[in-house]
């Protein structure tokens, strides 16, 4: 007995350090290794605030010159570098030092990594990353980038400057988020930057509706469909107004047959959908409608809101360029900033650069394709998942000519190859667009060296203190003819791809338009009559009201574009509400009914945190929606589809109030426009009464609550239920979890000053003042004025920290 | 006086190396010198127990001067308090090393007094 115990103790304490250890898991959703994490020597209790508050002096290899680095009262990097690869160097390093586990998790995120921290319960995703060739497109761009070995040493010292950081780490100095998923932090390389480069692709440019409208196509038959989903809106206000950048042009566009479009509709076919509603705002007001008579610019992405946020706010000063804005962790150079001669911005394109092929397959296995009358060996990829806490597990991804088969069927008989413009191999050292951008002194130059641009295709503002405005829609597109990757198509014919694409100079832009002002916020770039077939995920709310008040603007500051950047004004709201107060008898109302309608009438269409209107509205469009697509919506049962756009249904409600849709099927009386309105709002009273018997708090910001997820959605560490104005329709695009990301209001002025603010904080250490404290600011929609100086004295009074970067002998 | 000095020597040994080394040391510390020094069972533990818990404790209250830690970490596994953090924290520290402490005394006799055998 004696004995067996005298084996059984030590044995069980082993097991215990063990598990302490992480070596042992006994759940798959396992805690963090309690020896490890809770060590006082090393684990949490080190992740605290020293290094954000020691004067450090830093021997560094691959540095040429000492670089001075000062964070500001916001921990805004202020770099003072003797030249560019110093400076980008020291990027690398700020960057890593303060956002190092968002960088890694991104990186991974892209690559279908996630499972190998996270366990098997982010597999799918991660599957689904490798199906689509996320890790192939990054890899295939670090090819690209290889032929440019002239511009490739700035992308080496921005990595140099990141691992300078990772490798002075020891244990106790990893990120919280390391010590809590239990894994250190690797060397950083061009692929990790290329991942997070195409994770923005992704984002941006890698959502279709190709299967929704090739079922919708087969179901509702062509002449229905072309009513309920036409393309362009009679009223426009494209991102590029007229077509005199076109003049002269010899215009080729190759011609598609309708025989291309597969003529099936496609059952549950697998397909990530990713929220609505990510866009953004720029414009810029010319020196005419402004007070100072300089122009004013202003930019505003609508992006995921996450802690850590997506940008790192930073100033790079060296004696040739003095240029400050925000950067993406991972990536050098600044996206969205100004210098002391522009500013610059983008919001996103949505043209469509993912097309999907049919694959007719050649053989049972799956080996081969037919193409143009031949089979084709399929190119094997083996995607081997890490998974933590489990077994590794292998994937096969087939490649065709058009790209990976990204979705497969049971039968095989419509498995699905994307073509994604993503994948190519750059052609150009597109990663210095962002490097050389925040060089650049006047439009000549950006309009140059942004030229290297291929995607996210984005729509590029432009100010100077020169007095030019200008408006460039960049990036690579397949040139099409009408409807052209629109659909599925059949993937057995190469004539069904793309054969071009558009020239840049073809490509729609303007300098110096006479309406005073450029304008973006993600609807279509190109007028009707622009020549080459334009598809893809356009806005149509949003730019209405910035166009509105842009033409109306005159003596605009700095303060009115605080104004405006912040508006909640919903023109969709302002189509819609007026049906409803036309359409009901008001005289005949009472209790809630009245008040709901009372709140209608009185409502001017603003999206505030604290009124309830919005919600009504919000509540009361989708029963419309519903009712008025009756013929529609039992479609979603077995298929992907979408519903016609909002503005479709308020065009009808304007111009064919008795148009056959608005009436419902399963009734005997014949209802027009008016009776549906009528429906839904006794409708919307009915929801909104069960809400308030449930006591759900109705104001806008309390109904649909703000949330800031941290990456790993730790609540703890997140920042939820914020009660925020706006909605994606509005300028202030707010949703659930997206919206502005960062707001920036360029004066350029001889003397060049700007107001900013982001809904997060510059560190990514949970245990920092500094990790959330731009929120409440963020929220009210007031801004910060930024440290834009001249020389590193300038900003040493407001500075928190110093760090002196010395080259290493 | 073996009773008072045994404790107080697993203190400045654990916190002197645990300095350089993985947290584990300090499993290894206790049994090494439960094993070498047979302090006994009740001893071997409880100094071992103790030893653990100070080094841990003091250190993580030390290193967490205005308790932000403590807060947060307590946040993250799911409504600690701070000061449930820091006990946990201790007898983790604390468990560790007097189970290890049992185990050295155990295999001590196990492997040397040939009468168990």
């Amino acid at each position: 007995m004696r004995r067996i115990l005298f084996v059984l103790v030590p044995a069980l304490t082993l097991a215990f350090v063990l598990l302490l250890n992480g070596n042992i898991q006994i759940s798959s959703n396992p805690l963090p290794p309690f020896g490890k994490f809770l060590n006082p020597f090393k684990g949490v209790w080190q992740s605290n605030l020293h290094k954000e508050t020691q004067e450090m002096n830093l021997q560094m290899k691959g540095l040429t010159a000492p670089v001075k680095i000062l964070y500001d009262d916001r921990r805004v990097a202020h770099i003072f570098a003797g030249n560019l690869e110093d400076a980008l160097f020291a990027q690398g390093f700020v960057q890593a030092q303060n956002r190092l586990f968002q960088m890694d998790f991104v990186a991974k995120a892209a690559a279908g990594e996630l499972s190998s921290v996270l366990g098997d319960k982010t597999l799918e995703i991660d599957r689904e990353k490798r199906r689509r060739g996320m890790k192939y497109a990054a890899e295939n761009a670090v090819k690209g980038w290889e032929q440019f070995p002239e511009f490739r040493k700035y992308m080496d010292a921005y990595i140099t400057g990141v691992n300078a950081y990772i490798h002075s780490l020891g244990e106790g100095d990893y990120p919280l988020e390391y010590k809590l998923l239990d894994y250190a932090p690797e060397s950083w390389d061009a692929l990790k930057s290329a991942l997070i480069f195409k994770y923005m692709s992704l984002t941006l440019a890698g959502r279709n509706d190709d299967i929704r409208y090739t079922n919708l196509y087969n179901l509702l038959g062509k002449e229905s469909f072309d009513f309920l989903y036409p393309e362009t809106e009679e009223i426009e206000n494209p991102v590029i107004p007229d077509l005199s950048f076109l003049q002269g042009a010899d215009i080729d566009i190759p011609h598609q047959s309708d025989s291309a479009y597969y003529t099936q509709s496609i059952q549950n076919a697998f397909y990530d959908s990713r929220p609505s509603g990510v866009g953004s705002n720029s414009w810029g007001v010319g020196g005419l409608k402004t007070a100072s008579g300089k122009p004013i610019f202003c930019n505003d992405p609508h992006l995921s809101l996450g802690l850590p946020s997506i940008w790192f706010e930073i100033h790079l000063h060296t004696p040739q360029f003095n240029a400050y804005g925000v950067s993406i962790p991972g990536m050098p150079g600044i996206m969205i900033g100004f210098n002391e001669f522009i500013a610059w911005g983008e919001t996103n394109v949505g043209q469509d650069v993912e097309d999907l092929f049919v694959i007719e397959w050649a053989d049972d296995k799956r080996s081969a394709y037919m193409l143009d009358g031949k089979a084709q060996e399929v190119q094997y990829r083996i995607e081997t998942h890490k998974i933590k806490g489990g077994k590794d597990l292998t994937d096969t991804v087939r490649y065709t000519h058009w790209g990976p088969v990204y979705h497969s069927s049971r039968d095989g008989k419509h498995d699905l190859a994307m073509r994604w413009l993503v994948h190519d191999v750059p052609d150009t050292p597109e990663f210095m667009v962002f490097v050389q951008g925040m060089q650049c002194k006047n439009y000549e130059e950006y309009l140059e060296v942004t030229s290297n641009f291929i995607a996210p295709a984005q729509n590029f503002g432009f100010a100077s203190v020169d007095g030019d405005i200008a408006l460039r829609v960049n990036g690579r597109f397949p040139a099409k003819s009408p409807n052209d990757g629109r659909f599925v198509e059949y993937g057995n014919v190469s004539a069904n791809g793309w054969q071009k694409f558009i020239p840049r100079a073809q490509i729609p832009q303007i300098l110096n338009p006479s309406s005073g002002y450029i304008a973006s916020a993600n609807q279509r770039s190109a007028p009707k009559d622009y020549p080459y077939y334009y598809t893809g995920k356009f806005e149509h709310f949003r730019n209405k009201t910035i166009n509105g008040k842009l033409t109306a603007a005159q003596d605009v500051t700095t303060e009115d574009m605080k104004v405006m950047q912040t508006d909640a004004y919903s023109s969709k709201a302002a189509d819609i509400v007026p049906f409803i107060l036309s359409s009901v008898d008001k005289t005949s109302l009472t209790g809630l009914h009245a008040e709901i309608y009372e709140a209608f009438q009185k409502w001017d269409y603003q999206y505030r945190s604290y009124e309830a209107a919005p919600t009504y509205f919000e509540l009361f469009f989708r029963r419309l929606q519903e009712k008025v697509w009756d013929e529609i919506t039992p479609f979603q049962k077995d298929y992907d589809i979408v519903l016609p756009k909002p503005w479709r249904l308020i065009a009808l409600m304007k111009k064919d109030p008795e148009n056959i849709y608005f009436d419902i099927k399963n009734t005997e009386a014949k209802e027009s426009a008016p009776d549906i309105v009528r429906l839904a709002f006794e409708d919307l009273v009915s929801a909104i009464r069960d809400l308030k018997e449930k006591n759900q708090a109705l104001e806008w910001g309390k109904y649909r609550p703000l949330d800031i997820h941290h990456l790993i959605r730790l609540p703890a560490l997140s920042e939820l239920g914020l009660p925020a104005d706006g909605c994606p329709d509005v300028i202030n695009a707010t949703g659930l979890s997206f919206g502005p990301s960062w707001r920036m209001i360029v004066n350029l002025e001889e003397k060049v000053s700007a107001y900013a603010v982001y809904p997060g904080g510059q560190s990514g250490n949970p245990f920092s003042p500094y990790y959330k404290n731009m929120i409440p600011t963020w929220l009210k929609g007031e801004y910060f004025p930024v440290r834009f100086v001249h020389n590193a004295e300038d900003v040493q009074p407001h500075s928190t920290q110093i760090i002196h970067l010395t080259p290493q002998k | 006086m073996k009773t008072l000095l045994y404790p107080v020597l697993l203190i400045v040994i654990i916190f002197l190396l645990q300095l350089f080394l993985p947290w584990w040391i300090l499993a290894v510390i206790c049994f090494a010198a439960a094993y070498l020094y047979k302090p006994g069972f009740w001893l071997s533990f409880a100094s071992a127990f103790i030893a653990g818990f100070t080094v841990w404790f003091i250190k993580s209250w030390l290193s967490d001067s205005d308790g932000h830690v403590a807060m947060l970490t307590g946040n993250i596994l799911g409504g600690l308090s701070p000061i449930s953090v820091l006990l946990l924290t201790g007898f983790t520290g604390a468990l560790t090393g007097g189970l290890s402490g049992l185990s050295g005394q155990m295999i001590n006799e196990l492997t040397i007094n040939k009468k168990l055998l």
